[in-house]
């Protein structure tokens, strides 16, 4: 039986695994939304989504936009730089996770690399193959991962991410009140991971009277919270 | 076979799908490749296999029995067999090591020995590597992999199943474990050339995979740090981290990569090392001369396997010859390794040549001279043409406290180059599975 220890560098490894899987799945999401709208929008209409995902990067056109945000791996808000930088933590924890579930962000890397190669455009069915391989990835930890231990780091950088996504792009309140339930049983479970004052900042932030995604100093706040709430 | 060859394409894709990789440094940059896999494999038929693995056996177990006496009671020096300026001279000699016990008297636990086969059927050793000696990793997931993509060729072929290599392993390392600890791999990082095998190995033995800074040393044992300095007691250590950065407080003081203290832990039988410190004593190039010497003189047998026909500058008879005959002969510098430092003189110009007797007659103890073996060409694939190319075996021979085993498969290289001889992966070559026959 293999000994439950894990080292703070793969403690760091599993939360920002976590962070990055789950920034391209949701970022996939959204990403399929911005290109419906390049094509018959203003560029006002899905300029919102680059700011939002913070990206710095201008590009010539459209088509040159189309190709970089996925593809361009000198932007580090690309989905191929994302999956890069999922895959540096993925390998220092493949004796964690396994082989079969590293093979998913791997799949998904090398699909990347090889389309930017050739220049293509992203295709709605390659965009498609690497949301199902992020879903897959996860199903994989659940699957052949027993250590709940290491679950629950890797979910903690899940949720950090997906609430900090989900308050970027203004979502509606319950779905980050969900997210953030679920983080504060992962909080329960390993509370050294976390900063505790961090935590009550964040509960009081988190409310539905509160909650303002359209306020930038509100999103602000709950940013600089989030960035400061795992201690890993 | 056929539906292997064809389903080729499938196999690297698994390969690279598990991140089946090693990584080169070319001008300071790193760079991680896929290590080419060629489908067809090495076919061992079972009687040559008994014959290797018996000689496999008996030549690891006179290194390890040379290893002790070395460091202990140095018998092979005083009666004879072995000159002392071999071993006092060479790198691999570690006064340190002077007096330590290791568990079973094992240094040499994971040994990996190269052989070639002659186009007689004949084998001979090429090295033997006794320090840090990588690869099974990959015949290990191709296999894996081949019994997926091709179930049909392994129905039609009764191969020695070769996926035991981690059990070997585990079973080795936890026979020479110390204090009931855990069973580590150190790396020494993500980008180490054989970073995909330090990891699928702790995958697949269900040792931690550690790195620089996870292990302290207190009261001289070894542990391993968890989250919010939780610590665990460490009982074996694989390092794949050389000797001379191993601990930075008994060797070279600028190693990052190293546990502080680990050699006094070692010292005093508090941790295995896997393999040993101070084992490069007999994986020098110099010494493998004397290897079949060795045999008779600790196991009283005579050597199942034999060297390469090996000439050294240090005896006046080999020496004479060697000047004489340089043109035909490969020179290799003792010092160097991964296929560096090998040089075949009919390569060379007469200028060069003349240049490499000159630096043999200045330092004659840094170089050997063997024969060119005309070692068989085994086929493979080059698009769907199939071509001869030179290729190795590296067979794996596992030492624990409670016996020797030869691992039923091996790393078969290949170099992709028709002109050369060298199948190192640093150097452009690929890999084969290494099929030992069941009948």
């Amino acid at each position: 039986m293999k000994q439950t220890i894990i080292s703070p560098a793969k403690a760091n490894s599993m939360y920002w695994l976590g962070r990055y899987t789950e920034r391209i799945y949701l970022q996939l999401h959204l990403l399929r939304k911005c290109f419906d709208k390049m094509i018959d929008g203003k560029p006002e209409d899905y300029n919102g989504y680059l700011s939002s995902i913070g990206n710095t990067f201008t590009y010539a056109d459209l088509e040159q936009e189309r190709y970089a945000l996925v593809h361009d791996k000198y932007n580090p808000v690309s989905i191929l730089s994302c999956i890069e930088r999922a895959n540096d933590n993925a390998l220092i924890i493949r004796d964690e996770i396994t082989s079969p579930t590293l093979g998913y962000i791997q799949m998904s890397m090398e699909t990347l690399r090889r389309a930017a190669a050739d220049g293509e455009q992203p295709t709605v069915d390659e965009l498609q193959d690497l949301t199902d391989w992020m879903l897959a990835f996860w199903g994989s930890i659940e699957e052949r991962v027993y250590d709940d231990r290491v679950k629950t780091l890797l979910k903690i950088g899940k949720l950090v991410e997906h609430i900090d996504m989900n308050i970027r792009f203004a979502y509606k309140f319950y779905r980050i009140e969900e997210a953030f339930a679920s983080l504060v049983t992962c909080f329960q479970k390993e509370p050294r991971a976390f900063n505790a004052d961090a935590m009550d900042a964040l509960r009081e932030a988190i409310d539905e009277k509160s909650y303002d995604p359209k306020d930038p100093v509100y999103v602000n706040k709950v940013q600089i919270l989030l960035g400061n709430l795992v201690t890993l | 076979m056929q539906s292997l060859i064809e389903n080729r394409d499938s196999v690297n894709r698994w390969l690279e799908r598990y991140g089946v990789r090693f990584g080169v440094y070319k001008g300071g940059v790193f760079n991680e490749q896929l290590f080419p896999f060629d489908s067809i494999p090495r076919i061992i038929a079972r009687e040559d296999w008994q014959m290797l693995e018996k000689g496999l056996v008996q030549r690891v177990k006179a290194l390890n029995a040379f290893l002790w006496d070395i460091y202990h009671e140095k018998n092979i020096i005083k009666d004879g067999v072995v000159p002392e300026e071999f071993v006092y001279s060479s790198k691999g000699y570690m006064p340190e090591c002077e007096g330590i016990d290791p568990e079973g008297r094992i240094y040499s636990h994971i040994s990996g020995i190269d052989l070639v086969e002659g186009k007689d059927g004949s084998w001979f050793i090429l090295e033997d590597n006794l320090r840090i000696p990588s690869g099974a990793s990959y015949p290990m997931i191709a296999r894996e992999i081949t019994r997926k993509v091709s179930p049909v060729t392994f129905i039609d072929n009764h191969v020695a199943d070769n996926r035991d290599y981690a059990v070997l392993l585990k079973e080795m390392m936890d026979s020479v474990n110390k204090g009931r600890g855990i069973n580590v791999i150190l790396t020494p990082g993500r980008y180490n050339s054989a970073f995909f095998e330090h990891s699928y190995l702790a995958e697949k033995t269900g040792a931690v995979l550690a790195f620089p800074g996870d292990m302290t040393v207190e009261d001289d044992i070894v542990w391993y740090t968890g989250l919010f300095k939780e610590k665990i007691r460490v009982g074996a250590i694989y390092r794949r981290v050389s000797d001379e950065y191993l601990d930075p407080m008994a060797f070279e003081a600028s190693s990052l990569l190293g546990v502080p203290n680990l050699f006094q832990a070692y010292r005093k039988g508090n941790v295995a090392v896997i393999n040993g410190f101070g084992n490069g004593v007999a994986d020098d190039k110099g010494i493998y001369y004397f290897v079949p010497k060795m045999v008779r003189y600790y196991l009283h047998e005579e050597p199942i396997l034999h060297n390469a026909p090996t000439y050294l500058p240090y005896f006046k008879e080999d020496y004479d010859y060697i000047l004489a005959n340089i043109g035909k002969l490969v020179i290799k510098d003792v010092s160097e390794a991964g296929g560096y430092g090998v040089v075949f003189g009919r390569d060379l110009s007469p200028e060069k040549l003349e240049e490499l007797k000159t630096l043999i007659v200045e330092q004659p103890r840094r170089w050997i001279a063997q024969e060119v073996i005309d070692f068989k060409d085994l086929e493979i694939l080059e698009g769907m043409e199939k071509v001869e190319r030179k290729a190795d075996l590296r067979a794996f021979v596992v030492s624990g406290a409670d016996g020797v085993k030869v691992w039923k498969s091996g790393l078969t290289r290949f170099s992709r180059n028709p002109d050369s001889f060298v199948v190192n992966s640093s150097q452009g070559g690929g890999f084969k599975d290494t099929w030992v026959m069941e009948d």
